[in-house]
């Protein structure tokens, strides 16, 4: 499994993150719950596991409503 | 990783399942798991009429969903809260309607604009109380109301395992005996006036629920409320998520060890705590007039003192 450079958009921003393998990866990379959050790669939904390619699209959606 | 059932990928990891899913099987999963859950705590049976409480948001209306899916009877019901920020309630609301033309279900709405003359947002300029108490206590009422009036078997709300567990933990932190009392999947209906209130998802994590949302392309709210306040709640949540990320299946044990248990929370069974009337609507509550009368009547004093000033 090689390295990857990907573009990440989290509550409205966008970021590069690199030196990810797995989207598991990039939670960990930004403190992120994996219970508290769906990923999509490509508008796809994916699991943790998932194996990223340079330049994917990865979008984190937060699940946890208040109220 | 590949889905447990077949060889497609997985696009779910369900841990306190031990379980990765496909999107295909996943959706089926989801489906029999809400299933299993109305039959667990009988909650209502295909006889019945069921009121959803929708508000726009991925559990209320993946929740009509997957009652339809199942062959249950259902009739939506929505509250225009007049929430103007964001365009919040106009949203809410234009995507309750798409959502129940699209899948040919029925649905009431309700403005409280129209019915009562005010707004959340007005209410809320006012300044009596946070937003969320007062709006926490239209809902209650008028979906009740609603309910009891459509003469509908029983009122289900979209809450989830997350919203259930979080609850739970706080309850029990402050040892809130009254409000654990009453805390079950299946409220049953009480002074004959309040209809029985059920949560077909309660035992689904909130990433279940998005998930699915997500696959089956519902389009729901994603905006919190403006006035989303409940910081406590939220927290709770994310404890509890960082419980079940050391030890996988924690939230659906706590909430289910919790109602197995549940006679250590509970008054001698059918002793219902005596209530009077309320004198303007007829109400039980502990003193008239009820909250939710008290909470117009104060708007339209209001009003009244604004006309006589102006
Ligand atoms: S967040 Fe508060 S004000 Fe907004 S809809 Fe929920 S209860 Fe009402
Ligand atoms: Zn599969
Ligand atoms: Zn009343």
């Amino acid at each position: 499994m090689s390295v990857a450079r990907v573009n990440v958009v989290y509550k409205g921003n966008e970021q590069v993150i690199s030196e990810v393998r797995t989207v598991k990866e990039i939670l960990e990379k930004l403190g992120i719950n994996p219970n508290s959050v769906i990923v999509t790669v490509e508008d796809e939904l994916v699991a943790e596991d998932y194996v990223l390619k340079n330049g994917d699209k990865v979008k984190i959606i937060d699940v946890i409503s208040g109220g | 990783m590949k889905c447990k059932k077949c060889t497609k990928k997985a696009v779910i990891n369900l841990k306190s399942y031990n379980l990765s899913l496909c999107a295909e099987h996943f959706e089926d999963f989801f489906v029999e798991k809400t299933r299993e859950t109305i039959k667990r705590y009988k909650l209502f049976s295909k006889n019945d009429i069921v009121i959803v409480a929708i508000s726009g948001g991925k559990d209320s209306l993946a929740l009509w969903y997957v009652l339809k899916l199942l062959g249950y009877k259902t009739h939506g019901f929505h509250i225009d809260l007049g929430i103007k920020f964001n365009n919040y309630s106009e949203i809410s609301k234009q995507k309750v309607i798409n959502f129940s033309e699209k899948n040919g279900l029925p649905v009431s709405i309700v403005s409280l604009k129209e019915s009562f003359g005010f707004t959340i947002d007005e209410y809320k300029k006012m300044g009596q109380r946070t937003a969320c108490a007062t709006c926490g206590i239209i809902k209650r009422y008028l979906l009740n109301d609603f309910t009891r009036k459509t003469g509908a078997d029983c009122l289900a709300t979209g809450h989830n395992l997350d919203d259930e567990t979080a609850v739970l933990l706080g309850n029990l932190l402050n040892w809130q005996m009254g409000y654990l009392k009453r805390q079950h999947p299946k409220l049953p209906a009480s002074y004959g006036y309040f209809a029985p209130r059920v949560k077909p998802f309660c035992e689904r994590t909130e990433k279940e629920t998005a998930a699915y949302s997500f696959l089956k392309k519902i389009d729901y709210v994603q905006d919190e409320c403006p006035y989303s306040e409940n910081a406590s709640s939220i927290f709770y949540k994310k404890i509890m998520n960082e419980i079940e990320q050391r030890s996988a299946g924690t939230k659906l044990r706590f909430l289910r060890g919790f109602i197995d248990n549940k006679k250590f929370f509970s008054e001698e069974r059918g002793v219902e705590e005596r209530l009077d009337i309320c004198l303007n609507c007829g109400q039980p509550t502990v003193s008239s007039p009820c909250a939710f009368c008290r909470i117009v009547q104060r708007f339209q004093k209001v009003i009244s003192s604004e006309r006589r000033e102006s």
